[in-house]
């Protein structure tokens, strides 16, 4: 029989320090708070929530469209509506979970946009080949990137089917709990906890797939 | 509990959400379970790889297009238009009245719909009924005043010549009655009744020739200088043929010869 594994007595890393970090600190006003200052009129509290918010949103836009140049103009958008329909934020102090609702709907609008071109859509579309996808890797040199393992999670990632690869972001990236999650999807925790493992699961074998094929 | 759902655990003992009993059970499975114990070690490669991945940093101008977008707004909030305070009132009210859930927007839209709708019908029953009333209300008068003409004819002279005296010659069909009352009535003091009542509506040409046409048929000198004193006070100029005629005629009572004479005389 072996062992169980010692991380298991180990303390869970806190993978949620970029949520809690804005809205536990005693001083900071809360990303809730900030908004509904936004709301009342106040809006360079934006500034305050574009800090917190535009690193992670980036990241999340970045890895779901591997497109640098369009991620930055995705979250200016967000950013953008944020301010147009600031009065549509109801007191639920779900600030999170409005945002990444935001972040979703502009992202399906981009894709629905070079749907002509990519033929890739957040849902139900077809999986792009994963090797004819980019590389993110910023080395150079094609056969060291193909070699770099982080370039193989990389594409592993990227070949992701759009809905399997979303839910990872929000789950792993973006630090989002189940039950964010679920809000966003609208459907249950439970739902959300199993398609998470199943998409874990997909980009595990894909992963180590790669791992295994030879150098080209 | 099967390898699956310890599998689907994985995510919430690692973020530290997982409840003591299940992650007691995790662990006591893992002790136990090769093929779970593999998975757990495949998870944790894999996570710390996902965890070592560069996180994509935005350029300096994002930063730099946010903020001048923000101060564009900043700027339009700072000179607002003069409907401004109107649609800050409206967005508030907006904000936070109305519901934010699509089914209940869906909702409240229903509601709304149907009141309208009732109001609607309400309304429309109470423009018939309304109208119904009016219509209802003038018969009645119509009856009402049938009905007190039809009593005139069938009257003693003494109420007939009341009922003259309070006929509604505001409206044109008692000042017929009237006109009817001075031609046909067979009471000398009727008729008289009915040529005074006339009086206020002498310049009026309908009522001027309904006494000169009661004129040539009336008998009653008296009545006929009553009828030519009110033509001649009336200035009916078309009267003057038959004043002519009568104060020609050696057949007609001197004293409507001698009346005839003075009212041609104030004709001219």
């Amino acid at each position: 029989m072996i062992a169980a594994p010692p991380e298991l007595s180990l303390t869970c890393p806190d993978s949620s320090a970029a949520t809690r970090s804005s809205s536990d600190d005693p001083v900071e006003p809360s990303d809730h708070d900030l908004m509904l200052a936004v709301r009342a009129g106040d809006l360079r509290r934006l500034g305050d929530l574009f800090e917190r918010h535009h690193g992670p949103l980036y990241g999340f836009f970045v890895r779901l469209t591997a497109d640098r140049g369009a991620s930055e103009d995705l979250v200016q958008l967000v950013f953008y509506r944020i301010l147009k329909y600031r009065h549509t934020y109801r007191d639920e102090g779900k600030f999170s979970a409005w945002i990444y609702h935001l972040a979703r709907k502009i992202a399906a609008d981009h894709f629905n946009s070079r749907r002509g071109r990519t033929a890739r859509t957040l849902a139900g579309a077809e999986e792009p080949a994963w090797e004819q996808l980019p590389d993110q890797s910023p080395t150079p040199d094609a056969r060291a990137v193909a070699a770099d393992d982080l370039a193989l999670l990389n594409r592993a990632l990227a070949a992701l089917p759009p809905d399997q690869r979303e839910l990872l972001v929000l789950a792993r990236f973006q630090h989002l709990s189940h039950e964010q999650i679920a809000h966003l999807l609208e459907t249950t925790a439970g739902a959300v906890k199993v398609r998470v493992h199943r998409a874990f699961t997909t980009l595990r074998d894909r992963y180590f797939r790669l791992r295994r094929e030879p150098a080209p | 509990m099967t390898c699956d759902s310890i599998q689907e655990d994985f995510h919430s003992y690692h973020a530290g959400v997982l409840s003591p009993e299940r992650a007691n059970a995790l662990g006591e499975h893992l002790r136990t379970c090769l093929t779970c114990q593999r998975a757990w070690a495949d998870f944790r490669e894999l996570d710390r790889k996902l965890e070592a991945l560069p996180a994509p940093s935005p350029s300096e101008s994002l930063r730099r297009n946010f903020y001048a977008m923000l101060e564009t707004h900043l700027a339009a909030q700072r000179e607002p238009g003069v409907f401004a305070p109107v649609r800050r009132g409206l967005a508030r009210l907006r904000a936070e009245w109305l519901p934010s859930n699509p089914f209940a927007q869906a909702a409240g839209a229903s509601v709304l719909l149907a009141c309208g709708l009732i109001t609607m019908l309400w309304m429309q029953t109470r423009r018939e009924r309304d109208a119904d009333l009016a219509a209802l209300r003038q018969q009645m008068d119509a009856v009402t005043r049938l009905v007190a003409y039809t009593a005139l004819d069938r009257q003693p002279a003494s109420d007939r010549v009341h009922a003259v005296l309070a006929t509604d010659t505001a409206s044109s069909l008692g000042i017929a009655k009237l006109l009817r009352a001075l031609a046909l009535d067979q009471n000398v003091n009727v008729r008289l009744s009915a040529l005074d009542t006339l009086y206020p509506h002498a310049i009026d040409p309908a009522v001027r020739a309904g006494v000169l046409a009661a004129l040539t048929r009336e008998t009653s000198p008296i009545v006929q200088v009553a009828m030519i004193d009110f033509l001649a006070t009336a200035k009916a100029t078309e009267a003057q043929h038959q004043f002519e005629s009568l104060a020609r005629n050696p057949a007609t009572n001197s004293t409507v010869r001698a009346a005839a004479t003075s009212g041609l005389v104030q004709l001219l």
